[in-house]
């Protein structure tokens, strides 16, 4: 029995042979590496717009807060003076109303611009979200499988030994994930200046209108307190029946400003995400952390609603 | 128009001495005045309010103006962004609408 050698075309069609089935496979392994890299990026897209989302719906709840504290620290103002303030100083209160309502227009704006940024992140929270990717991948994993349909040549095509129907879909999903991450990057990019500058301006926005809460809120407590439990203790004759519990509910139940520091501090630490975010150095682990600030933000309102139910 | 420090100094003054006028110390402090002084205090303390109303509204404002400023560039993110999810949309639909046809074909095929 004799054998004859390999000959010239056969030993090349065996290279290629190799070649083609070791490229498809490192190809696959390269782009499944490349992909969850990819994905661990696009979590953080999405982490920090769901951080943003839930900052500028507190912002809004925030705002109209900060409009009716201010109204009520006025009107609580304009009652006690009232007895001592002459007809002309009284007239006045026309001066208080035409500011509170330029309060308000101002509030309504800043209101406005507050849904923007909040539809800003939710979209960009969308494309981090998409599931574009896997459903693009599946149709067109559908369209190979309907093409076969049409010609089997189709159908059993390869690449080396690995059929071209069974990883098309894969392919797809990968491609689009990195076309969504490439979209989301330039994005960023694009964009870093004007949300820099978006940033900066929410912690001076939130500071003014924290400020002013604090105040607002404080000259309240006050007033409270004089009317409630101090004058009528200094003052001859007998104490109110609920005196007692009411300075206990008082001094007990005094309104944390703290609240008012946290919910200031939120939009910083949410610039500070976003910087991270923008160097590639945004870390999950501060996602709690975040969110705890911003629901100072949520915790003050429950407590000035609080407040304002009482009176 | 007085420029942002001073007004902001000026505001963070007129809060403290909003607050002092509005403490229980300072109503003890007024306990057996005459008329004339609780009408002065009385017009003194809304007469800071009213300055507190004005001088915060101008700080506001201007915080306002910038945040405006900035709308055109969050808008034309929002925009491009949506076009990304939106041509997604287009992709999967047309994929979609290739394999009905192709599924079409393939049994009118297969028929003859």
């Amino acid at each position: 029995m004799s054998f004859a050698p390999m000959s010239k075309d056969t030993r090349i069609t065996e290279a290629v042979f190799k070649w083609n089935t070791t490229a498809v496979l490192v190809l696959t392994l390269l782009s499944f590496v490349a992909s969850s890299c990819g994905a661990a990026r696009t979590n953080q897209f999405k982490q920090f717009s769901q951080a943003g989302t839930t900052y500028t719906t507190a912002v809004i709840d925030l705002i109209d807060a900060s409009g009716s504290t201010t109204i009520d620290a006025d009107s609580l103002e304009l009652v006690e003076d009232r007895e001592h303030l002459t007809t002309e100083q009284r007239k006045r209160i026309v001066d208080h109303n035409k500011e509170l309502r330029t309060r308000l227009a101002i509030l309504g704006d800043m209101k406005r611009h507050a849904h923007l940024l909040n539809s800003y992140f939710e979209v960009l929270g969308a494309l981090a979200d998409s599931n574009a990717p896997s459903q693009i991948g599946s149709a067109a994993d559908g369209v190979v499988q309907a093409l076969g349909k049409i010609h089997p040549s189709i159908q059993n095509a390869k690449i080396g030994e690995a059929p071209v129907a069974n990883f098309v879909g894969d392919v797809t999903q990968i491609v689009v994930a990195h076309f969504k991450a490439a979209a989301l990057e330039a994005e960023l990019k694009k964009r870093a200046k004007t949300i820099e500058r978006e940033l900066d301006l929410q912690q001076a926005a939130l500071s003014a209108l924290a400020q002013q809460m604090r105040v607002d809120l404080q000259a309240q407590i006050n007033r409270q307190e004089s009317k409630d439990i101090v004058l009528p203790f200094v003052a001859d004759g007998p104490l109110p029946g609920a005196w007692s519990s009411e300075r206990r509910d008082l001094l007990q139940s005094q309104l944390s400003l703290a609240s008012v520091d946290g919910a200031a501090d939120a939009a910083r630490k949410l610039k500070i995400a976003f910087v991270a975010l923008a160097e590639g150095r945004f870390q999950l682990v501060d996602v709690p952390a975040l969110l705890s600030d911003i629901n100072e933000i949520v915790s003050l309102i429950e407590k000035v609603e609080g407040k304002q139910q009482k009176q | 128009m007085i420029a942002p420090e001073i007004r902001d100094q000026t505001l963070e003054q007129l809060d403290e001495t909003f607050l002092k006028m509005t403490s229980p110390e300072w109503d003890l402090a007024l306990i057996g005045k005459p008329q004339d002084v609780l009408t002065q205090a009385a017009e003194a303390r809304e007469l800071v309010q009213l300055a507190r109303l004005r001088l915060g509204n101008a700080a506001l404002s201007d915080i306002r103006d910038k945040l405006i400023k900035n709308e055109d560039g969050l808008e034309e993110g929002r925009n491009e962004l949506s076009q990304v999810l939106d041509m997604f949309d287009e992709i999967e639909s047309a994929l979609g609408a290739i394999n009905s046809f192709l599924n079409v074909v393939a049994r009118v095929v297969s028929l003859v």
